[in-house]
């Protein structure tokens, strides 16, 4: 285990208007670590996501990847995406593009890869995540189990240090949920620090050492999956899996 | 069940390429009215004429130069229009507040004044500061008039991308510019190119505004004739037809280019009249990069004039014509015009074109490019009148 976590979120503060959004979340990651952030809608886990890459600028409070401060000028903050993966509830594939253009756009732009380069690595993604034969497809005319993969190949062609995935298999029918999941799997299984997003309880289980809960911007319990889901210490955590859990 | 959400999906993500065409009798009725409305323009024209050539005949051909104006002045208009209107739509959707602000203005003041008095403004109350040419006067007016719109149907365009794909590619470390390039535009420039072809009608239309400015367009010849000979009836009726008939033709050009968008990688027929409209937006696409390269020769024409001037714009415009075909090819398999109305030179990506495939399309493509391109090729920016050269049809000389 590393000395110092390779994500430091520290007194994490967001606000939209009037709506706080997050407030006051600190948070380590270690670097091979797989951490589940489960919630009810609302409860600023998908901001606290989009804050991690700066999608979403925090109004205040400090985030370091990989031990370095993230500022918010432009250069910088490219560089750090550079480094963390993101990966859609919407899968936002580029659809004027085919699976190949998707995965190769990153880093030929970004990194100035040679198109040869960036196409023999895109086709060894898109073996990995099992659709090899979707190489030359346009994103219309994948199922969206299919178009999850091909976005999780996008973002592993930057080759990350970190992935976060929002909500992953939240628009996905459920036959498709486990090509997903599998994929996922793999990657946790390879060493992949990943921050998720999700309420699939069998992957946290499986995969991940601490799941969080979140709740009216704020975490609540941090816990492995398995106490969480068997012995919840808060009243609200226990509201709301008897609520998800049926 | 699968197949059902799967379509909803793309529906959802990709809004163009939806083909909701069986809700709509609507197109049925429109497509049915222009054939009634073309052939029945076609037929009077070339009845009147055929067996009432006095005065028709005189009138085709003394309105005739007048659209070859017509034409002109769209043309150089619309490539200026289509510049400004980039700016104005890129400043629209910018994060910078001064770009920003300006571009709204320009927009917000230029499309409240009606274009015909932004006509006299620029040629009569600016004559105050400096003196345009009616020529110049007349480009200025309609491509600032339509640069504010134009840069409205870019705005509209560049919103209507969904802001995840602007996520996306910010997430993977593009810079906001290089995900505009590579990600944004690229879309929306489906979205926008059928509302910039109905600009281009609209403008064509138009432009007969520029008449007040003593520009001889069509509508001018038209006027020109009648208070010589008093065949008011007759010149104005066939000054309307001819208006018409064009305009008919450029907008079922952009018809085919609407729903060129959606059948792409789709397997529909793909008709004659598919292939003519591509090969119209090539030539509109071509006489816009004709139109910037003869301005930059122009003056080793005039250099080089022991040859007919003539002959080195034909020159010019053919080898212009096959290094856009070429280019095109190479580098994407198909011409702008064929990407527009979405047809595929050949089904599967990446397979190049054999030699006599490549010939053929070329034939097809370039054998009528000097007859169009000719009509701006006429333009000349002293303002010499353009009827001088077809003497035989000039009334006001005898």
């Amino acid at each position: 285990m590393s000395t110092t976590p390779i994500v430091q979120i520290r007194n994490l503060h967001k606000r939209f208007g009037r709506v706080h959004a997050l407030n006051d979340v600190s948070l380590d990651v270690e670097a091979g670590e797989v951490v589940v952030i489960i919630g009810p809608s609302g409860s600023g886990k998908s901001t606290l996501l989009r804050c991690i890459n700066w999608l979403e600028v925090p109004t205040s409070g400090t985030i370091s990847i990989d031990g370095v401060e993230v500022r918010g000028d432009d250069r910088q903050v490219n560089q750090m995406r550079a480094e963390v993966g993101m990966v859609f509830q919407q899968f936002n594939l580029f659809p004027h593009m085919t699976a190949t253009e998707n995965i190769i756009l990153g880093p030929m732009t970004v990194r100035k890869w040679e198109r040869d380069r960036a196409v023999t690595l895109a086709h060894q993604l898109l073996d990995k995540v099992g659709i090899p034969e979707k190489a030359d497809v346009y994103p219309e005319q994948l199922s969206g189990g299919q178009q999850q993969r091909v976005a999780i190949a996008r973002s592993l062609a930057m080759e990350p240090k970190i992935m976060l995935f929002d909500e992953p298999t939240s628009a996905l029918d459920p036959e498709m949920i486990k090509e997903v999941l599998d994929v996922m799997l793999d990657l946790a299984r390879e060493g992949m620090t990943m921050i998720v997003v999700s309420h699939e309880m069998g992957f946290a289980r499986n995969a991940a050492k601490r799941i969080v809960f979140m709740d009216q911007g704020q975490i609540i319990e941090m816990t492995t999956p398995e106490l969480l889901y068997t012995a919840p210490q808060h009243e609200r955590t226990k509201r709301f899996l008897s609520q998800i859990l049926h | 069940m699968k197949a059902e959400s799967h379509t909803k999906h793309a529906v959802h993500h990709h809004g163009w390429q939806q083909d909701d065409s069986a809700l709509i009798p609507r197109e049925r009725s429109l497509m049915i009215a222009w054939w009634i409305a073309i052939v029945a323009a076609i037929v009077f024209i070339a009845g009147v004429v055929l067996f009432k050539p006095v005065p028709y005949q005189e009138i085709i051909g003394f309105i005739g130069d007048g659209l070859v104006v017509t034409f002109q002045i769209t043309i150089v208009s619309m490539t200026f229009a289509l510049i400004l209107g980039l700016v104005a739509g890129l400043g629209r959707t910018a994060t910078n507040s001064f770009f920003n602000i300006l571009t709204s203005l320009y927009v917000e003041v230029i499309r409240g004044i009606p274009l015909l008095a932004q006509l006299f403004w620029i040629y009569y109350a600016m004559s105050r500061f400096i003196r345009l040419g009616p020529q110049v006067s007349a480009v200025l007016g309609l491509s600032i008039c339509y640069g504010a719109y134009i840069g409205e149907t870019f705005r509209a365009g560049i919103q209507s991308i969904p802001k995840g794909q602007m996520e996306a590619a910010r997430a993977l470390g593009l810079t906001r510019g290089q995900a505009m390039r590579y990600v944004i535009i690229p879309q929306a420039v489906r979205v926008i190119l059928p509302p910039v072809g109905n600009e281009f009608i609209a403008m064509l239309k138009d432009s007969s505004l520029v008449s007040v400015l003593a520009i001889s367009d069509m509508l001018r010849r038209g006027r020109e004739y009648a208070s010589r000979t008093f065949a008011y009836f007759e010149t104005y009726t066939l000054v309307a037809l001819v208006y018409l008939l064009v305009t008919l033709i450029f907008s079922r050009v952009v018809y085919y280019i609407e729903h060129g968008m959606s059948r792409q990688d789709k397997e529909k027929p793909v008709t004659l009249m598919h292939r003519l409209a591509g090969v119209v937006v090539d030539l509109v696409v071509l006489d816009f990069i004709g139109l910037i390269v003869y301005a930059l020769i122009q003056p080793l024409v005039l250099v080089v004039a022991e040859l007919q001037v003539y002959t080195v714009l034909l020159i010019v415009m053919l080898v212009v014509g096959l290094i856009y075909l070429l280019f095109f090819w190479t580098r994407a398999g198909r011409t702008p015009g064929m990407m527009a109305v979405g047809l595929q030179l050949f089904p599967e990506k990446g397979e190049h074109p054999t030699l006599s495939q490549a010939l053929k399309r070329l034939l097809f493509l370039i054998l009528p490019l000097p007859g169009l391109s000719l009509l701006w090729m006429l333009w000349s920016p002293t303002g010499e009148a353009l009827h001088d050269r077809f003497a035989g049809t000039y009334v006001g000389r005898d």
